[in-house]
């Protein structure tokens, strides 16, 4: 028996077999009776290192115990299992067979799933009425009648499915998808090689964003935005091509029917996305860490209520002030920080289906905040979505009505999408930027941090998720956030200068440091915006 | 009548429990998945003891007997799945029962010699394979432990497996070579 023969029987016997090399193992067994045999030599001895490793002492133990016979553990196991068999048998004599499986698979310690269940929208699975929390997504074939899921393979790849369709997670790397809808967004280095199996292709990511268009019986479509990725033939052997966001339909690969469509555009999870982030909001809304909570609707407020907390950079203006331009701090409980008012701006579409965001779209357009204490601990984090040219070597982004003392904190865009901040009387401290990453024209999430680490005083900003940017202030001990402009800067004579134009979503303030991985969890809140990270991101839809 | 049931009981306790491996072995030749797995082993077994009046022979007719009954409950089990799942085919399956069910002898002699193999492993290679194999912690888990790629820890199990099966195809050890391990990795 050969090496190549001896290595298909590890990787079936591992869980690992390719799907594609199934009909090539099938075929060989059948061939060679010596495979057959070593097959079956492999599956004893994989059956009983598993049986030791579960349920028996080991070697040394067995040696110091003076074991007298070798076969005793297996003794015990079967007297066990034939034990147990005899007490279900007295009990549940009338019971039918299946439902004792069913009893005894219950007790048995729980593992951890192949995909764990992130969210779901309006979901309905064919041939099962069970709730989906409870089910458990395990190798299988899993057909969805209707509505949205989305998994998460091993931590590293996001995977969202809109229904109909059928998709079959064969390990978890690889997931076959006969019919649907499907995004994947691989988060770090552990999710490359995630593969996609439409009935006629492979879609292996190499660091990718990318769309996908499969039918059951017609050609598959894919549309490439970002890096590169690796099509296979499963039908003529040794047959893959490249393809990267710049191939064109006159690039589609010749021996599978697969089509370049640059039409085609990633899949938005919609609602689900959305119904999980407004779970977040609520939870935000009855934090006592939070100061200040600003998803920019409409206000329900009335006049009255909302001038009690007016920016006092508005003051001189509330008799005439409009309802419409008030930005409402959902964080009722707490007054440290006012609700807000919008000066040449409108409400626009948010990140989600009927969610509002903030559009700063004119030179001087802002949104004024007051936040009344100085904060030792602190931090805020926001969506953005830039619409503008970056025009200034600084554009500024966050920044206080009066640049005047220690604990002002600015930050600002430069002309190439970086992110600075500053601090007040902290002009040639040293930054660390880990990441060389821009703002993207999607959403981003940026969110910043102040507080001691190990008694040391730290000012972070992060950029989707990761570190972006970290300064040690020498003198600053807190952070002063009043009469706060977020969209340009003024200067001293009432002029508005260096706008930055992007929309804005979801703005929380705290009065505490956020962790990294609080930070991580608020930006993976929702989707869809993921960014291309320094790492690999794929996106991939399918649709019927 | 409870008096022979009992017997009979007793009987098939214990020839169960010595062939218990070599059942639990073949069917896993036929069945990948563990849950499956576990399921059909269960099935086999209560099977077994409903048919067990009839059965008459000794204890390798009984490994025999049983591995018959295994094979049709993997067999079974191999249709429902054929639908959704990768499995091998049904001739191939047919052909791996067969012959399990006929070299029933070279099944009880690999788990004889395994236990040799096993004491011979070198330590670390021993406490890598229980630690592999216990379902505690994954692959993953175990090679970010080891500061190593879980490709890496396939590689060196399927080595380690390897040596063990190459160990289980030799001879008996003479008691003179008791010190010198009869094989490397």
């Amino acid at each position: 028996m050969n090496a190549s023969d001896h290595n298909l029987i590890e990787l079936y016997l591992e869980g690992n077999l390719p799907a594609d090399k199934w009909k090539e193992f099938s075929h060989r067994l059948e061939q060679s009776a010596d495979m057959r045999r070593e097959f079956r030599k492999l599956s004893l001895l994989d059956e009983n290192l598993r049986a030791q490793s579960i349920g028996f002492p080991n070697l040394a133990e067995r040696e110091q115990n003076h074991t007298p016979h070798p076969i005793l553990p297996w003794i015990i196991s079967a007297a066990c299992m034939v034990a147990c068999f005899f007490i279900w048998e007295i009990n549940q004599k009338n019971q039918p067979l299946e439902k004792a499986v069913i009893a005894d698979t219950s007790t048995a310690t729980p593992s951890a799933p192949i995909a764990e269940l992130i969210d779901f929208y309006d979901l309905q699975f064919k041939n099962t009425t069970k709730p989906v929390e409870n089910i458990r997504f395990d190798q299988g074939k899993y057909e969805i009648e209707s509505g949205q899921l989305h998994l998460r393979f091993d931590d590293s790849v996001e995977l969202l499915f809109n229904g109909p369709g059928s998709f079959e997670i064969l390990n978890p790397k690889l997931v076959s998808v006969t019919q649907g809808n499907v995004r994947t967004i691989v988060l770090n280095d552990e999710g490359k090689e995630f593969t996609i199996l439409s009935p006629t292709s492979r879609y292996i990511d190499w660091g990718t964003e990318f769309s996908l268009n499969i039918s059951p019986s017609g050609d598959d479509l894919v549309n490439v935005h970002e890096g590169a990725i690796e099509v296979q033939s499963m039908v003529t052997k040794n047959m893959s091509k490249m393809l990267t966001r710049f191939s064109m339909v006159t690039d589609s690969p010749e021996f599978t029917p697969v089509l370049v469509d640059k039409q085609l555009e990633n899949i938005m999870p919609g609602e689900m996305g959305g119904n999980r982030n407004r779970v977040l909001l609520d939870e935000f809304a009855a934090d006592p860490d939070v100061i200040g909570l600003y998803n920019f609707e409409h206000p329900l407020l009335s006049k009255d209520t909302l001038l009690q907390r007016i920016p006092k950079a508005w003051e001189s203006s509330k008799g005439n002030m409009l309802p419409n331009r008030w930005v409402t701090n959902l964080h009722l409980t707490n007054t440290d920080a006012s609700h807000g008012i919008f000066h040449g701006a409108n409400r626009t579409n948010g990140r989600w289906p009927q969610g509002v965001g903030l559009n700063l779209f004119q030179k001087d357009a802002h949104l004024s905040l007051d936040l009344k204490g100085e904060y030792e601990n602190f931090s805020f984090s926001f969506w953005l979505k830039p619409t503008g040219k970056l025009d200034n070597p600084l554009n500024s982004l966050i920044r206080p009505f009066r640049w005047e003392k220690f604990g002002n904190l600015s930050i600002e865009v430069t002309r190439s999408g970086k992110l600075k901040q500053f601090l007040w009387g902290e002009p040639h401290i040293e930054e660390f930027q880990p990441s060389k990453r821009k703002l993207t024209r999607d959403w981003n999430h940026i969110a910043y941090t102040f507080g001691k680490v190990n008694e040391k005083t730290v000012s972070s900003l992060y950029l989707n998720g990761k570190l972006y940017n970290r300064v040690f202030p020498n003198f600053t001990d807190s952070i002063v956030m009043r009469n706060v402009i977020i969209g340009c800067t003024n200067n001293n004579y009432g002029k508005y200068l260096n706008q930055f134009n992007a929309v804005l979503d979801e703005l929380v303030l705290w009065k505490k440091t956020l962790n990294r991985k609080e930070i991580t969890k608020f930006y993976r809140s929702g989707l869809p915006t993921y960014e291309l990270n320094d790492l690999t991101l794929a996106a991939t839809s399918i649709s019927p | 009548m409870i008096r022979k049931k009992k017997l009979d009981r007793s009987h098939f306790l214990r020839l169960l429990a010595k062939s218990e491996p070599v059942i639990r072995s073949y069917l896993r030749a036929l069945v990948q998945d563990y849950h499956d797995h576990s399921e059909i082993m269960q099935n086999t077994f209560i099977t077994a003891w409903e048919k067990f009046s009839k059965f008459e022979g000794d204890e390798n007719d009984f490994c025999k007997w049983a591995c018959v009954i295994a094979r049709y409950q993997a067999l079974k089990h191999r249709q429902t799945q054929a639908r959704d799942k990768l499995v091998l085919s049904e001739k191939v399956l047919e052909k791996i029962a067969s012959e399990g069910i006929e070299d029933t002898a070279s099944s009880q002699q690999w788990l004889e010699k395994l236990e040799d193999c096993l004491k011979e492993l070198p330590e670390p290679n021993r406490d890598l394979i229980k630690q592999a194999y216990s379902p505690e912690k994954s692959i993953k888990a175990i090679a970010t432990e080891r500061k190593t790629t879980p490709d890496a820890l396939y590689q060196k199990l399927r080595r380690i497996r390897k040596a063990l099966s190459k160990c289980m195809d030799l001879p008996p050890r003479s008691p003179k070579k008791d010190s010198e391990p009869a094989y490397s990795i």
